[in-house]
């Protein structure tokens, strides 16, 4: 009795496998819905909020969850070009790719850097955001005027853990590059706590935070004095899987269509309506 | 617009009632899943243990069985001890890593962190209330067995009409803990991006970067879910006991 | 010449190096009363738990309705069902009350009807003077009504043989005497009994012979009347002097 379970739970995982492979590229044209993963925690790219405004998608299986942020108005940029519903799905960092791969979001538009590492896994589009690294520090602290990364020489710098920006952190001589740690809002608690004398962030990011909390504010370095980066450092690309190629033009295609200034426009927009 | 509301951040109290206020969908929605979660996997831990110890206890009879029933037996048995030792023996929040992200790479859509949140919460219950079943029986005196058989009951017989029946009784208090347990694992839950009230939590302070304040609340939830939950079951015991021993 | 109903031959019983049951023979036969008796060690309970292979002696043979007990290809649970067995600690069922007590046996395992079987509990239960208990839980009853619950509950199984292990030796003095008459009224139907027991007026009045063991021998067995009054051997008188003049 307990062999013809074993079989029958054997057959049902097969055949669920099978049904449920990802077909050969994502086609625009019999679609009806693109599917949109975000981490819903990373503002001002992406939050999760409770009150809906002319700018929030509703979370998918989330009642009352609403997600905001520049990532969300690109991402229903990008839907209406393309003519498809749009679907958001909101899933921890690490497992967008994951989830991208495995068929339950179609792409992620999640403040996401084209790293090459990153790339070998996932296609990106062109960038449809760009930045620059800066410095969060404590208004109080010895590295208040700071203007370039030589005066962190000796400082406690942290960033989040598997970002780019913890790479970054190496580029200061003698800097005391602290743990990793797991999320944003640790890095803060560790500025205002003293247990760091800044972290790394990208610039929207840092003024959402500096918006959020008085008591600290953030260093932009001019060219020359910061960080050595590649392009793709500063910038943020939407992710798909190398196979929907058609997609992928799309994409680019409808991304062309928005100017720098409105990208930025949007940005600042979505540093206004964060919580603040 | 939740703007200008945001109290500034030394007004802890304020700022507590803010988070409050503005994400009580957030909070419900958490206090939900984790109470979900940790119903089911609970009752379904309780289900699965209890197939696990008929299959621990029964006798391997040489005479009567066959082979391949034996050997099956056998196998079995060592499986389910395997079992218990993995699931006792690893972290829960490391089961989650495994189980998510392992089962993600077979691409099954219904695969969804809150899926496999369920299914671990679960299969981990089921190792320590199989445990607990097994103090459970060694707990019942050996003069029940006796009667027992003495009547000519076989020892499946007894196991089900007479042992586990007590023996589940006697386990009630330690199964009602296992829940109150997992009111508070389930927020390991939270790495794998399954919406319960630690996660919640994490999302509603997010934006506003509030996390003392808001994790100031989720311990206040979990401690009220907890302490409910210990009344229930503190209530249930002695409602039980006093069946037992009226005079 | 009566019928045997139970017959040992030279069982051995070892608990690691112990030897608890030094080839041991007995007969027991339709219809009579045995009482055994002897000082606590000497073997009384482990043979009286081997008749229906509680313990599992290690040599020697338990022939009963032309089968030997012993031997493994037997289901001893058949031969179970005829044998009824009566604890020194009771061991009701905590779980189930009076009545469930005594259905769940012959409910499962003769296949009774639900409404024969209460029938009947009923029935027993007054004959032990317990009607009124019958859906009380178990855990309410005192010493000697559980004894008394536990005798209905053998006896509704119909056996042919019962067998009391000390069945006393645990109660209060004053709920002695209730048990010991229901287990007299037992006797009084013509059930074949087997009883240890420390209750040497009671082992007078009601067996047909008695058994002395010491040391997992039997010393003597008698006529009740002629162990009690003129024992044999002098380990027996020994024995004896303790609890009786003679």
């Amino acid at each position: 009795m307990r062999k013809i379970l074993l079989l029958i739970v054997l057959f049902t995982a097969v055949v669920t496998v099978s049904a449920c492979s990802t077909e050969s590229g994502f086609d625009i044209t019999s679609e009806t819905e693109i599917v949109v993963g975000l981490e819903a925690a990373f503002a001002p790219f992406n939050w999760a909020t409770p009150t809906e405004n002319g700018f929030t998608v509703p979370i998918a299986n989330q009642t009352g969850f609403y997600a905001d942020g520049f990532d969300v108005v690109m991402a229903q940029e990008i839907a209406d070009a393309l003519g498809l519903t749009l679907v958001i799905r909101a899933i921890e960092w690490d497992g967008l790719i994951p989830a991208l791969l495995a068929g339950e979001i179609d792409l992620i538009i999640a403040g996401m850097s084209p790293t090459s590492e990153r790339a070998q896994t996932v296609a990106f589009s062109d960038p449809y955001f760009q930045s620059e690294q800066v410095m969060v520090v404590r208004n109080d602290g010895n590295y208040a005027d700071a203007t370039s990364l030589d005066d962190f020489n000796g400082a406690r710098i942290v960033a989040q853990l598997g970002t780019l920006q913890d790479d970054l952190i190496d580029q200061i001589t003698g800097v005391n590059h602290q743990a990793a740690l797991n999320d944003y809002a640790s890095l803060v608690t560790a500025l205002l706590n003293n247990a760091s004398d800044g972290f790394v962030a990208e610039l929207p990011v840092a003024m959402g935070i500096v918006a959020a909390n008085s008591n600290l504010s953030y260093i932009t370095f001019i060219d020359g004095n910061g960080f050595t980066v590649t392009p793709e450092d500063v910038t943020v690309s939407v992710a798909l899987r190398q196979e929907d190629t058609a997609l992928l033009s799309a994409i680019n295609d409808a991304l062309n269509a928005i100017s720098t200034e409105t990208r930025n426009g949007y940005m600042e927009a979505a540093l206004t309506r964060q919580p603040q | 617009m939740i703007l200008a509301s945001l109290p500034p951040r030394d007004a802890f109290f304020e700022t507590v009632w803010y988070l409050i206020t503005t994400y009580q969908q957030f909070f419900f929605t958490g206090i939900f899943y984790t109470i979900m979660l940790s119903v089911i996997g609970t009752v379904g831990g309780f289900i699965i243990a209890f197939f696990f110890t008929i299959v621990r206890t029964t006798k391997i009879d040489t005479l009567r069985q066959s082979k391949v029933s034996i050997f099956f037996t056998i196998v079995s048995q060592k499986f389910i001890n395997i079992y218990i030792t993995i699931f006792r023996g690893t972290p829960m929040m490391v089961q989650a890593m495994i189980f998510y992200y392992g089962l993600s790479r077979l691409q099954i859509s219904f695969w969804t962190p809150l899926v496999a949140g369920f299914v671990v919460v679960t299969l981990n219950t089921t190792a320590y209330i199989t445990e607990v079943l097994r103090s459970g029986i060694n707990g019942v005196d050996h003069g029940q067995l006796e009667a027992s058989r003495s009547l000519g009951f076989s020892h499946g017989q007894s196991m089900k009409l007479i042992v586990l029946p007590q023996a589940i009784r006697q386990s009630l208090p330690a199964i009602g803990n296992e829940f109150i347990i997992n009111l508070k694992d389930t927020s390991v839950l939270s790495v794998i991006g399954v919406t319960e009230l630690f996660r919640a939590t994490q999302l509603a302070t997010s934006p506003n970067y509030r996390t003392t304040e808001g994790f100031f609340i989720a311990a206040i939830l979990y401690l009220s879910m907890t302490l409910i939950a210990s009344l229930l079951v503190n209530k249930f015991e002695k409602t039980s006991l006093r069946k037992e021993a009226m005079v | 010449m009566s019928d045997v109903l139970l017959k040992v031959e030279n069982l051995e019983k070892s608990f690691g190096d112990n030897l608890v049951l030094n080839r041991v023979s007995l007969d027991i036969n339709k219809g009579e009363v045995v009482s055994i008796i002897g000082a606590s060690g000497s073997g009384k309970t482990t043979l009286l738990r081997c008749l229906n292979l509680l313990e599992h002696p290690n040599s020697g043979s338990i022939l009963y309705h032309n089968q030997n007990l012993m031997d493994p290809t037997i289901d001893i649970n058949k031969h179970r069902m005829n044998m009824g067995m009566v604890f020194q600690s009771f061991n009701l069922f905590n779980h189930l009350n009076v009545i469930d007590n005594l259905i769940l046996a012959p409910k499962k395992l003769l296949q009774k009807s639900h409404e024969e079987t209460c029938k009947e509990a009923i029935d027993k239960l007054s004959l032990v003077g317990l009607e009124p208990f019958a859906y009380q839980s178990v855990q309410t009853l005192s010493g000697g009504q559980k004894q008394r619950v536990a005798i209905a509950r053998a006896l509704m199984m119909h056996p042919d043989i019962m067998l009391f292990d000390e069945p006393t030796s645990a109660l209060d003095p004053e709920m002695v005497g209730d048990v010991l008459n229901v287990i007299k009224d037992v006797a009084k139907t013509g059930m074949t009994m087997v009883i240890v027991t420390h209750e040497m007026a009671f082992a007078k009045e009601i067996s047909d012979r008695v058994v002395y063991m010491d040391q997992g021998e039997i010393i003597e067995i008698q006529p009740q009347d002629q162990l009690f009054i003129s024992p044999k051997k002098e380990r027996t008188k020994t024995f004896l002097s303790r609890f009786m003049n003679i």
